[in-house]
C-alpha cells in the first residue's frame, strides 16, 4: 500500500521535484540521485508519485484563458465607480440626509393635508353649525320692544309702576 | 492587425525587459495615470484568471474574484513601494482573496460528494505526461472536464498553501522562484512542500481508488 508518511530521503526531495517531468534519461544525468533511486525503495515510491500528479494535473488541464478586451473594461468601470463611491460624502452624514429627506416629505404631505382641508373640509363643517345657532335663536322669547319715544318711556314706567 | 491602445502615445515604449515597462506602468498608475494600470490589467489578466481559476475552480464566481482582486490591487496601489515585481504582488492579493472566499462562503473544499467511477479515475493516470495539448482533440473536452473535477477533490483534501502552489505550477505555470517570492519562503523550501504536497494529493487519488468495492475484490 502507498504510504506518504514514509517520505521519501529529504536530501533527495528537492532534487526529485527539479527532475520532475523530465524525461528519463535527464535523470539519469543525475548519478547520484540515480544511484540512490535504485537502492532506496521509498524514494522510489514517491518519486513515481510525485510524477503521477502531474499527470492528474495534466489530465484536467484547463483550456487556455484567452485575454478578454470585456473583462478589462469591466474591471476599469468597477474602479471608477469605486472611486466615485470613495470621493463621494462620508457615510456619517448619509442617515442625516435620509432622515431630512423624509422629514421634508412628512411635512410636505401634512401641509397639503391642512390646506385640503382648511380650503375644502372646514368650510363644509362651519355651514351647519350657523344654521344650528339660528335654530336656537328662534326658540327664545322675543326681548319687550324698546321704547321709541318719551311718551312710550313715561308710558312704559306707569305701567310698571302700576304693576300692569 | 494589432489594435492600438486609445493612450498608446503616452505609454512608455515597451522595453526589453517585461519588469521594467511594469515598473514604468506601475510608477505612472501611482501616479494617477489609470490608462497605465489598464495596461497593467491587460497583461496580468490571462494569468491571474488561471491563478484564481485554478484555486476556486467554480467558473461563475473565477471573473468576479480575479476583478475583485484587479481592485484591491489598484486601490492600494500608492502603498506598493516597488520592492517586488507587481505580479507577485498581485498574486499574493489574488491567493489570499480566493482563500477569503472561501471563508466568507464557508466552502468546504472537499463539498463534491458525488461518487467517482473507477473508470474516471484510471483514466487520469492514463494520460501521458509530456503529450503536447494540440494533440488532445476536442472531444476530450468533456472528458477533461470531468477530470477537473476529480482533481478538485484530491486538491480539496491539501492544505490552502500547497494547494495554491501546486496550482500555480501547473495550472498557471509559475516558476519554484516566482512561487517562493509570492508566498514568502525559499525556493528550497518550496520544492520540498510540492513535492511532499504531491505525494499528499497521490495519497488522496490512491485512497479513492482502494475505496472502489471493484477495485478491492480485485486486489484483496
Amino acid at each position: 500500500m502507498f504510504g506518504w508518511n514514509k517520505r521519501g530521503c529529504k536530501r533527495y526531495e528537492v532534487r526529485m521535484e527539479d527532475h520532475l517531468g523530465a524525461a528519463p534519461e535527464a535523470v539519469e544525468s543525475d548519478p547520484e540521485l540515480t544511484a540512490h533511486l535504485r537502492e532506496c525503495a521509498q524514494c522510489r515510491e514517491s518519486f513515481a508519485a510525485a510524477q503521477l500528479s502531474g499527470r492528474l494535473f495534466f489530465a484536467a488541464a484547463e483550456p487556455e484563458v484567452q485575454p478578454s478586451e470585456a473583462f478589462v473594461t469591466r474591471v476599469m468601470a468597477s474602479i471608477r465607480e469605486e472611486q466615485a463611491h470613495l470621493l463621494a460624502p462620508p457615510a456619517v452624514w448619509r442617515p442625516l440626509e435620509v432622515l431630512a429627506s423624509r422629514f421634508a416629505l412628512v411635512a410636505a404631505v401634512t401641509l397639503l393635508a391642512l390646506s385640503v382641508f382648511l380650503g375644502e373640509i372646514a368650510p363644509a363643517l362651519r355651514q351647519p353649525d350657523l344654521v344650528a345657532a339660528t335654530e336656537v335663536a328662534g326658540d327664545w322669547p322675543e326681548p319687550p320692544a324698546q321704547p321709541a319715544t318719551q311718551d312710550e318711556v313715561l308710558m312704559s314706567l306707569a305701567e310698571a309702576e302700576n304693576g300692569i | 492587425m494589432e489594435r492600438k491602445h486609445p493612450l498608446a502615445d503616452t505609454r512608455p515604449a515597451r522595453p526589453a525587459s517585461n519588469v521594467d515597462y511594469e515598473r514604468r506602468l506601475v510608477r505612472q498608475a501611482q501616479g494617477g495615470d489609470s490608462a497605465a494600470y489598464e495596461e497593467l490589467v491587460r497583461i496580468h489578466q490571462p494569468r491571474l484568471l488561471a491563478v484564481v481559476g485554478g484555486i476556486l475552480r467554480r467558473n461563475q464566481d473565477v471573473e468576479d474574484i480575479a476583478q475583485q482582486v484587479l481592485i484591491k490591487a489598484y486601490l492600494s496601489l500608492k502603498r506598493f513601494d516597488l520592492r517586488s515585481a507587481f505580479g507577485t504582488w498581485l498574486y499574493k492579493i489574488a491567493v489570499n482573496e480566493c482563500w477569503d472566499y472561501f471563508r466568507k462562503k464557508k466552502v468546504r473544499r472537499t463539498v463534491y460528494e458525488a461518487d467517482l467511477s473507477e473508470e474516471q479515475l484510471r483514466q487520469m493516470e492514463m494520460v501521458p505526461a509530456h503529450t503536447g495539448g494540440a494533440s488532445r482533440s476536442r472531444e476530450d473536452a468533456a472528458s477533461r472536464a470531468q477530470q477537473r473535477q476529480i482533481l478538485d477533490r484530491l486538491l480539496g483534501e491539501l492544505d490552502e498553501t500547497d494547494r495554491s502552489m501546486l496550482v500555480m505550477k501547473e495550472v498557471a505555470g509559475f516558476t519554484v522562484d516566482e512561487i517562493g517570492k509570492v508566498f514568502g519562503l525559499n525556493v528550497n523550501t518550496v520544492k520540498v512542500r510540492m513535492f511532499r504536497a504531491r505525494g499528499r494529493l497521490v495519497e488522496a487519488y490512491h485512497r479513492r481508488l482502494e475505496g472502489r468495492p471493484s477495485l478491492r475484490s480485485r486486489n484483496p
